[in-house]
């Protein structure tokens, strides 16, 4: 039977992954922003990071940490407290004590600042903020005992905001950037991250994407 | 008397001071391990390296301070 309306073959383009936030970077900007040092602090689709929750497909499109200059202060005091030994040697300050205790108190303070040279390092290392193509989390390491991590979906963040003031931060670009979701967590805070305006961009991208995701009934 | 009494009694606090900073540096070593098990960012044998050192000259400095106070 011969059909009574045939409908045109629809060109419809579909559009790749590769358009998107999802796919590799997309413009030279955000290329040079994928690295591959473990110490950077901020990496657009980085290699070899792995984090406990994350699914096997799910994608790291951002790893951020504080900006490195905000360790210039914790580096300077760990130089003064290095050279304090050595520069105090040549006033008195512990010579009523015998020589053996003299030696120990100065391998103590040593220890002491090795403790805040290695708590402050690891504060730093350690609070790293994820965004994924699925979700966000916020790891804080508050101190050597405790530590906070938090996480939102991506379609549950209401409000994006980059915050950016004061002389050293506009010199270094870097900011924070505050997240209002509607999840348990209501308020995620990155905190001096590098690139604030490229950040809260993403942010923006997946969004729209995760929207998309819905609409097109691609919700993982 | 009384100076060798005085200083017994610093050695007991040194060694315990010491004893309190060697749990404080395993803290550190368990806190690491957990940490580089929550996230991998490919840096983590440093780190390893980095507390476990740490641990060991806290225990040196306390058996340097059992032997010689």
């Amino acid at each position: 039977m011969p059909d009574v309306f045939v409908s045109e073959t629809k060109n419809v383009e579909i559009k790749p992954h590769t358009d998107s936030v999802l796919g590799k970077p997309k413009n030279i900007e955000r290329r040079e922003l994928h690295s591959h040092n473990p110490l950077s602090s901020y990496c657009y689709f980085p290699d070899g990071i792995k984090f406990v929750s994350k699914d096997s497909n799910e994608r790291i499109v951002l790893f951020l940490r504080k900006h490195p200059i905000t360790n210039i202060g914790w580096i300077i005091i760990s130089i003064l407290m290095f050279m304090a030994p050595m520069v105090l040697d040549q006033f008195p300050i512990l010579t009523f004590l015998p020589d053996n205790f003299q030696f120990i108190a100065i391998l103590g303070w040593y220890l002491i600042a090795i403790a805040f040279t290695l708590e402050s390092f690891l504060n730093w290392f350690f609070s790293v903020y994820i965004i994924t193509d699925e979700r966000v989390f916020d790891v804080d390491f508050v101190n050597l005992i405790y530590r906070e991590i938090s996480e939102a979906n991506i379609d549950q963040i209401q409000d994006v905001t980059a915050a950016m003031g004061g002389v050293v931060r506009t010199i270094f670009n870097y900011g924070d950037i505050f997240l209002q979701t509607a999840s348990e967590t209501a308020r995620i805070e990155f905190e001096a991250v590098p690139h604030p305006d490229q950040v809260a961009k993403i942010l923006r991208e997946l969004r729209v994407e995760e929207e998309k995701e819905k609409l097109e009934g691609r919700v993982r | 008397m009384t100076g060798i009494s005085i200083l017994v009694i610093a050695k007991i606090f040194a060694l315990i001071g010491l004893g309190i900073y060697i749990i404080f540096a395993l803290v550190i070593v368990r806190q690491v391990n957990l940490m580089v098990a929550t996230i991998e960012v490919g840096f983590e044998f440093f780190i390893k390296i980095i507390a476990w050192a740490h641990l060991i000259f806290a225990i040196f400095v306390f058996i340097t301070a059992l032997l010689i106070l």
